[in-house]
């Protein structure tokens, strides 16, 4: 292929160009082998080659305009700084167990104030001394079998028995 | 690599020596943000340090590893991202030990908008081929696509950015208009 070529030739060649151009850019160097070999002679001997060339490094050229990254030694440190807590947090997590006294403890000391305890132990004196006195009303109580409720229990629970004291047998505690 | 991948801390550090360069440029590019290109660069490579004894040398170029997580975690934002509206595209920092001219500012930040204006795709072509000079094959490799698919997308990139350029192109390039 030389300077004379046909106007075919030349047009088929010229695309081939800017196909290349297209993709590659302007920079031989990035072009596939058998490109550069067959481009480079028609880039020499074309204006139009020659044209469609500097337009591709126009464009190459102001792609290179655009920002940079600036890596930075403060970058790298945090980055250095993150991997050392990974390692500390890839270390098998231990979760302290709260002893379950403790707990309970906190519920009292928060929850039991001295006015609840109070009004509790009130209730409690005044339940035994109208259970005492025979104060409460009998219509309360009318229609309720204790016997019969005696014996579901006693049947459902087989270690408790009723006593005339109402206290628990050994076997059940 | 085998250091790294045991905890050893110093070969980590030698490492992202190696490779903060590289894969921050690449998220910078693809995200057009350096602060979430920073992020995008340590999550790469604090990814590296978890997972190193998982890295085969036999399959991949640890380089090609690493440019392959890069641009999935830019892709993921860039997915993430609403549209943002010209006006609000980040100012461009400026690194004053360099004097810029006024001009040359004024090319970067609209050559960073044509770029961002391009698909994730086009723009992780041409990132990886004309920026991180990569070879064809490589960024190929790191898309996942073929050769012919890559050429495919460098064509419709550079050509979008040009026809985005056209009307400004004298201005842009007074030497060469």
């Amino acid at each position: 292929m030389g300077k004379k070529m046909t106007r075919q030739g030349t047009n088929i060649d010229l695309e081939r160009l800017e196909w290349t151009l297209t993709r590659f850019g302007a920079d031989f160097e990035r072009w596939p082998d058998e490109e550069r070999q067959t481009l480079e002679p028609l880039i020499m001997s074309s204006s139009d080659a020659c044209a469609m060339l500097e337009e591709a490094r126009a464009l190459d050229k102001l792609l290179d305009m655009a920002p940079v990254a600036a890596e930075t030694a403060e970058l790298k440190n945090k980055i250095l700084d993150a991997a050392k807590a990974e390692l500390t947090r890839s270390e098998p997590l231990i979760i302290p167990f709260r002893p379950r006294q403790n707990l309970g403890a906190g519920v009292w000391r928060t929850s039991w104030t001295w006015p609840s305890v109070a009004a509790l132990a009130a209730s409690l004196v005044f339940g035994i001394y109208i259970g005492a006195n025979g104060l409460i009303d009998p219509a309360l109580t009318n229609g309720f079998d204790v016997a019969s409720a005696e014996e579901s229990i006693a049947s459902a629970l087989p270690g408790f028995s009723f006593d005339e004291d109402v206290t628990l047998s050994e076997d059940f505690l | 690599m085998e250091r790294a991948a045991s905890g050893d801390e110093r070969a980590f550090a030698t490492l992202v020596d190696r490779h903060l360069g590289p894969i921050l440029a690449l998220a910078r590019r693809m995200l057009g943000d350096d602060a979430e290109a920073e992020d995008v660069a340590q999550e790469t490579l604090i990814r590296l340090w978890n997972h190193a004894s998982r890295f085969d040398r036999k399959r991949a170029r640890l380089s090609t590893w690493l440019y392959r997580i890069t641009s999935n975690l830019c892709i993921d934002r860039l997915r993430g991202r609403k549209v943002q509206p010209l006006d609000d595209v980040p100012e461009i920092k400026t690194d004053p030990e360099q004097d810029r001219s006024v001009h040359e500012r004024q090319l970067s930040q609209r050559m960073d908008i044509a770029l961002g204006g391009l698909p994730e795709r086009q723009r992780l072509a041409l990132t990886l081929f004309h920026y991180q000079e990569l070879s064809m094959k490589e960024a190929a490799d790191i898309m996942d696509i073929s050769v012919e698919a890559l050429e495919s997308l460098l064509a419709r990139a550079r050509r979008s950015v040009k026809r985005e350029l056209e009307p400004e192109w004298k201005a842009l390039l007074p030497d060469n208009g």
